[in-house]
């Protein structure tokens, strides 16, 4: 590490280098903090997580059996062993737990009053964190398996929805309604992510084992395909031609900058993507 | 200086070793070093000696060597050096023998050298003195220094060595000698030059004898460093055997006391060791094992061969516990010794774990969680190794994912998991705290797995639940089974009380003080021996005493004169005589029923004496007076005992299986008590219920006498007849019953005459067809009068008759049989099953008069005979088509084209008629046919005109006859003409 710092200085390395190398360090070493507990609210399995950007104190969680619990992360006890209260929870005893298990929960980016969740049940509830009950319903006729806000769009508060339909669906909260369809996966969608760093641009995975870019404004279909081949014909059989993954694709996620996009697959594989030219790096 | 001591073979000459005078020195161009061997004159000397005869062999006895040798000790303190040559001789003989059974295949020369040893072993035997024995000692000391040093005799040194070896073995003074001698280095040299690999192994146990505990030699031993290797290849090259291996281990053990050269050596020793580990041989693998163990602490600088080592003890312990099936504490301590070495040590442990954990066999799985756990106790890094994986190792051993079972076999597989889930409890006990993953993994097995530690069984949730809904589902029969039972109780409580006490009451009245108490019994005891012998004299055998005893009697008679004691019985009595001759005329059973008739009146007067005494003793006869109550009693004891017990019984059962309510089931304990105690009272008294069967029987046997006898027998036959029970018995201080229970009625043909009857009544009559049933009913009963008469039947009868029996069986069956051979064998059918017998239902048909689905008549079940189908189920229809005979005559009918019909129908031919006989033309051999056939022949002609004189019709006719005629001629001849114009 010295090392690296001091061939920083005397300008002889990359600041890529040491950035790699030190982060490559840290997540080797990575490991389960032994202080922090969570309360165990949950009594079966837990689908998703999210804490909250503004603050990253609240942590959202959802379980198989529809719970939904909010948890305060912060340690205002002054000791280092420390376990993480839930604040509240939408049990199973509340009139608007969703029925079937929880797939998505996701914190409204600009705000910890709101949240939103998809779930089995075929909805997606956006709820407000104060009261706790859902201040929109959006149905679906198939099973949600996936909902994502933009964390940084300006001009639109649009939720992208995976369902097992294969058309995405884009619904509006200022209108509370479904405005838009983005056609063009043959099989269930996934998983979809917003760019965090263009507002308009959305990734999406489907069990077709594609991934999709859109750029929601055009409406004739989405950008490109991600290939796990780059385009070379004569390695890829013609059905396998502009697939990500060799299997289902179930897994996204932008790199923080936006500039890579990470999918796995149940190809047991992780490809990260070169997003602007839609090439694979592995 | 050392000297060489050549042999007939080249051996090669070391620098700074002197050779004796008249050897043969060369220089071996190959090999650039010198070579030495024994000189022209010196090999004549040895052929010569070989030469010899060999017949000295046998002579020596070595037990009498070692006799002597011992006497040799006791008499004489000679110094150690040459006792232990002298052992060394005496252990020289098995090597010796053993030799001789590979005498074809040694060298001569050693047979040469054996011989001088047998030589001086004879001398020594024969010898007495001890001084000469000395100096065959010394002498044979030299031969065998002469046979170390020497290594002209390969084979030879391997007895020699062994020789050596174990006169070495922990003789200090002798291992100063060998090494100041230089036996070391010579037996290193033979070590390093023979091929023959027993001799290795003998020499290398010399060595390892020579080096074991004596350090002087070890530095000895070191000096020599490049022999040492040298040697350690070439066992390895041999691939050594389990012989080889302690020599080893001690050797080991020794240059971590000496630290003299020590690196060199054990780098050495870690890269060849591990070869050793190769080898396919268990034992071998053992032993380098516990060398490498011994090892291992001085090796930590090679960390690298070390690993290695480690990672192949850890597989080869895994496989050990396999073997063994169960955890072998010195292996385990053996491994824990090695990863105390060092982390990367258990680096390596952790990874071989997991690989055998991986291992689709339980046996491998729970050898290894076995050593995984022992691990996880001692070390931290382990820990945390294996903590880091937890999840895995879960899956592993407690089944977390149901898509990865446990393997089979599924004892083991069990065993694993409810070790691994205790195994798991005792660590998040101790260690749950401290490591986060550990106590994640703990809750998430108790939690999300539901595993119950406190549960031995180990069971899932869903396996709990399965058991406690069995549970559950059992209990809930047994309620319902004991729901039912209380209601039945609460429904027949009512009726039992009251069975009861109508019991109660009865036997109250026909015995007022009755009570069924202990005192009584004993009243009955002290009045039984008393009225005994009186009533023996009396000859009174309705007492029980007489019936009992002179049974006793009978019995004995009837086993002397086994054919005879009916006979005897007549001459006892003429009566009894005469009502036997009456009976030869009847049949089998009427007789037997005769002679329990001739025993009532028999008894008559008797029981007007008898009531006195009986009443005294608890035993009720029924009599005209307490008939009805008598009857009564009967009733209601069948009543209990038939149907109340074995219902409180089973409510009983029932109950405490339910676990019901205490109160529920003391009544119903109560209630079976009260039953069981009115059944023994009713025992107690001892009603007397046979003359009512006898009665009965009567009425059933003979016809005409029937009303007579009925109406006399009813008074004064109510004899009682006491009928003791066997386990009461000795109460009464009556011997246990020889026979059965028929044996007091035997003596009552003899005791009782056939008389008169002399009161007659008017209930018998009445009562006739109520005791015909009852009397059906008795006969089941074992213990009723009736039961014991027929069996009395059978006895008697038997040895009476035999003459009408036997007739009787010779006659029938010879009919029977002859009937048999011609009658049909029909199938077992209905009507056989109702042979004899009204069948009630069959041929019965309910008719209903309305056909109506739901509304029905009052009276619906009309029952209307149906003839046809009585009769049918009586009579059965056989059907019988007789034997198919083929057709053996022809039809031979003369045909148009010359020849005979060939059809062979039974009676008439489609063609030709009726077949009669005809002769070899085919012409009826009966006038009458013949003349038939030929009118039949001219008809034809005259119907049916041929072709050419019907067209001559047609065609003359033409003019004349009238166009319809023609037409119809034509029609005639339409398929003629049809057939001519095929023709063309």
């Amino acid at each position: 590490m010295l090392g690296f710092l001091s061939s920083r200085q005397a300008g002889l390395d990359d600041p890529l280098r040491l950035r790699r190398a030190e982060s490559t360090r840290r997540v080797l070493s990575l490991q389960l903090n032994p202080d922090r507990d969570v309360d165990r609210i949950h009594g079966n399995g837990i689908n998703t997580i999210d804490i909250d950007v503004i603050e990253g104190r609240y942590m959202l969680s959802g379980g198989a059996d529809g719970v939904i619990v909010v948890y305060d992360l912060e340690n205002f006890t002054g000791k280092p062993h420390y376990t993480c209260k839930s604040i509240c929870s939408v049990g199973r005893s509340n009139r608007h737990v969703h029925k079937f298990s929880v797939e998505t929960v996701q914190w409204y980016p600009y705000d910890t009053g709101m949240f939103v969740s998809s779930s089995f049940d075929k909805t997606m509830k956006i709820w407000d964190t104060e009261t706790l009950k859902p201040a929109e319903i959006f149905e679906f006729e198939t099973n949600v398996y996936s909902h994502h806000l933009s964390p940084i769009a300006r001009k639109h508060s649009l939720i992208a929805v995976g369902s097992k339909n294969p058309k995405i669906q884009l619904c509006d909260l200022k209108s509370g309604s479904k405005i838009q369809v983005l056609q063009g996966h043959r099989a269930e969608v996934l998983s979809v992510r917003w760019s965090p760093r263009y507002e308009y641009i959305l990734a999406s995975a489907s069990a077709d084992s594609k991934v999709k870019v859109w750029d929601v404004r055009r409406a004739t279909g989405s950008l490109f395909t991600l290939d796990q081949h780059n385009g070379d014909k004569s390695k890829a059989s013609s059905e396998a031609a502009n697939t990500a993954h060799n299997g289902r694709v179930n897994g996204l996620c932008f790199t923080g900058d936006g500039l890579y996009l990470l999918t796995t697959g149940t190809d047991d594989r992780m490809r990260l993507w070169n997003r602007p030219r839609g090439r694979t790096h592995w | 200086m050392e000297v060489v001591h050549p042999t007939d073979q080249w051996q090669t000459l070391k620098p700074n070793q002197a050779v004796p005078a008249g050897s043969h020195v060369r220089l071996n161009l190959q090999t650039g070093q010198r070579e030495v061997r024994m000189g022209e004159e010196q090999l004549k000397y040895w052929a010569q000696q070989h030469s010899e005869d060999e017949d000295t062999h046998n002579i020596i006895n070595p037990e009498d060597l070692k006799k002597a040798m011992k006497k040799i000790k006791e008499d004489l303190n000679i110094n150690k050096d040459l006792n232990q040559q002298e052992e060394s001789v005496s252990s020289q003989f098995r090597p010796l023998e053993e030799l001789k059974k590979d005498m074809a295949k040694l060298d001569l020369l050693v047979e040469t050298d054996v011989q001088i040893l047998r030589r001086l072993l004879n001398q020594y035997n024969s010898t007495r003195s001890t001084e000469e024995r000395l100096n065959i000692l010394h002498e044979l000391e030299y031969m065998v220094h002469q046979v170390d040093n020497a290594q002209n005799l390969c084979s030879m040194g391997e007895s020699s060595a062994f020789v050596l070896g174990s006169a070495l073995s922990s003789n200090p003074t002798v291992q100063v000698k060998a090494v100041e001698g230089g036996a070391l280095q010579t037996l290193l040299t033979l070590l390093a030059t023979t091929e023959h690999f027993p001799v290795q192994k003998k020499v290398l146990f010399a060595v390892a004898s020579l080096l074991r505990n004596f350090p002087f030699a070890q530095e000895h031993f070191l000096s020599n460093g490049g022999l040492h290797v040298i040697e350690k290849e070439q066992i390895f090259k041999t691939s050594l055997n389990s012989v080889v291996d302690p020599s080893h281990e001690e050797r080991v053990r020794q240059y971590s006391r000496v630290s003299l050269d020590k690196k060199l050596v054990e780098t050495n020793w870690c890269s060849l060791v591990p070869k050793l580990l190769d080898s396919s041989d268990h034992d071998t693998r053992e032993k380098a094992l516990q060398a490498l163990i011994v090892m291992a602490p001085i090796r930590t600088n090679d960390l690298q061969i070390h690993c290695k080592i480690t990672k192949r003890v850890i597989f080869l312990e895994l496989r050990l516990f396999l073997k063994t099936g169960e955890l072998n504490q010195d292996k385990l301590k053996d491994v824990k010794k090695l990863c105390k070495v060092s982390n990367d040590c258990i680096d390596h442990v952790y990874h071989s774990i997991m690989s055998q954990l991986n291992q689709d066999h339980s046996e491998i799985r729970f050898s290894a969680f076995q050593l995984a756990s022992e691990l996880f106790n001692r070390s931290h890094h382990f820990r945390t190794l294996l903590v880091d994986n937890f999840q895995e190792f879960l899956e592993l051993t407690v089944e977390t994912d149901l898509e990865q079972p446990l393997p089979p076999p599924k004892e083991v597989a069990k065993k694993l998991k409810s070790l691994a889930i205790k195994t798991v409890q005792s660590w998040q006990a101790s260690y749950g705290s401290a490591y986060k993953k550990l106590a994640l993994g703990y809750h998430f097995l108790k939690q999300v797995k539901k595993v119950d530690f406190q549960d031995a069984e180990a069971r899932t949730v869903a396996e709990r639940r399965r058991e406690e809904e069995r549970r559950s589902r059992l209990e809930r029969i047994y309620k319902e089974k004991a729901d039912a039972a209380t209601k039945d109780m609460e429904d027949s409580y009512e009726e039992i009380q009251a069975n009861l006490t109508e019991m109660e009451s009865c036997m109250k009245l026909l015995f007022p003080d009755f009570d069924l108490t202990s005192d009584k019994k004993d009243v009955f005891r002290s009045s039984a021996p008393n009225c005994q012998p009186a009533n023996v004299k009396e000859e009174q055998p309705c007492c029980s005493k007489d019936l009992i005893n002179e049974p006793k009697e009978e019995v004995l008679v009837e086993k002397q004169t086994s054919n005879e004691d009916c006979k005897g019985n007549k001459e006892k009595d003429p009566q009894n005589s005469d009502s036997t001759r009456q009976k030869e005329d009847e049949d089998e059973d009427e007789a037997d029923d005769e002679s329990c008739e001739d025993d009532q009146p028999s008894n008559e007067d008797l029981f007007i004496r008898n009531l006195g005494l009986l009443s005294t003793r608890l035993h009720v006869k029924e009599n005209e007076d307490n008939e009805a109550v008598v009857s009564t009693v009967k009733d209601l004891h069948k009543l209990i005992s038939t149907k109340h017990l074995p219902a409180v019984q089973g409510w009983v059962q029932v109950l405490t299986k339910a676990g019901a309510e205490q109160r529920v089931l003391r009544r119903a304990l109560d209630l079976k008590k009260s039953l069981e105690a009115a059944i023994q009272k009713h025992k107690e008294l001892h009603i007397d219920y046979k003359t009512r069967v006898r009665k009965v029987m009567k009425a059933t046997s003979d016809g005409d006498e029937d009303d007579d006898d009925d109406f006399d027998e009813v008074p004064e036959k109510e004899g009682y007849e006491p009928h003791i029970p066997e386990h009461l018995r000795a109460e009464y201080g009556l011997d246990p019953l020889p026979s059965t229970s028929s044996a007091p009625v035997t003596t009552l043909p003899a005791n009782r005459p056939a008389g008169p009857p002399p009161v007659p009544t008017s209930s018998s009559n009445s009562s006739s067809l109520r005791k015909l049933k009852r009397l059906i009913e008795e006969e089941q009963d074992p213990t009723s009068a009736a039961a014991t008469i027929r069996l009395l039947k059978d006895k008697i009868t038997l040895p009476d008759e035999p003459s009408s029996s036997s007739e009787s069986s010779m006659s029938d069956p010879t009919p029977a049989k002859k009937t048999g051979k011609d009658a049909p064998v029909v199938p077992f059918g209905l009507d056989i099953y109702y042979w004899g017998q009204d069948q009630p239902t069959a041929g019965k048909i309910i008719k209903s008069a309305s056909q109506h689905q739901f509304w029905v008549p009052v009276e619906m079940e009309e029952e209307v005979e149906n003839k046809e189908l009585a009769a049918e189920s009586r009579s059965r229809y056989i059907s019988f088509p007789g034997r198919f005979t083929p057709v053996s005559h022809f039809c031979k009918a003369p045909l148009g084209n010359g020849k005979l019909c060939q059809r062979q129908d039974r009676v008439k031919c489609p063609f030709h008629g009726r077949i009669i006989p005809r002769d070899q033309d085919g012409k009826p051999c009966k006038p009458e046919d013949r003349q038939r056939e030929e009118q039949e022949e001219l008809r034809r002609r005259q119907e049916q005109p041929d072709l050419g004189t019907q067209l001559e019709q047609l065609r003359g006719v033409d003019g004349e006859k009238s166009p319809a005629a023609t037409l119809i001629t034509l029609k005639r001849l339409w398929p003629f003409l049809i057939s001519l114009l095929v023709l063309v």
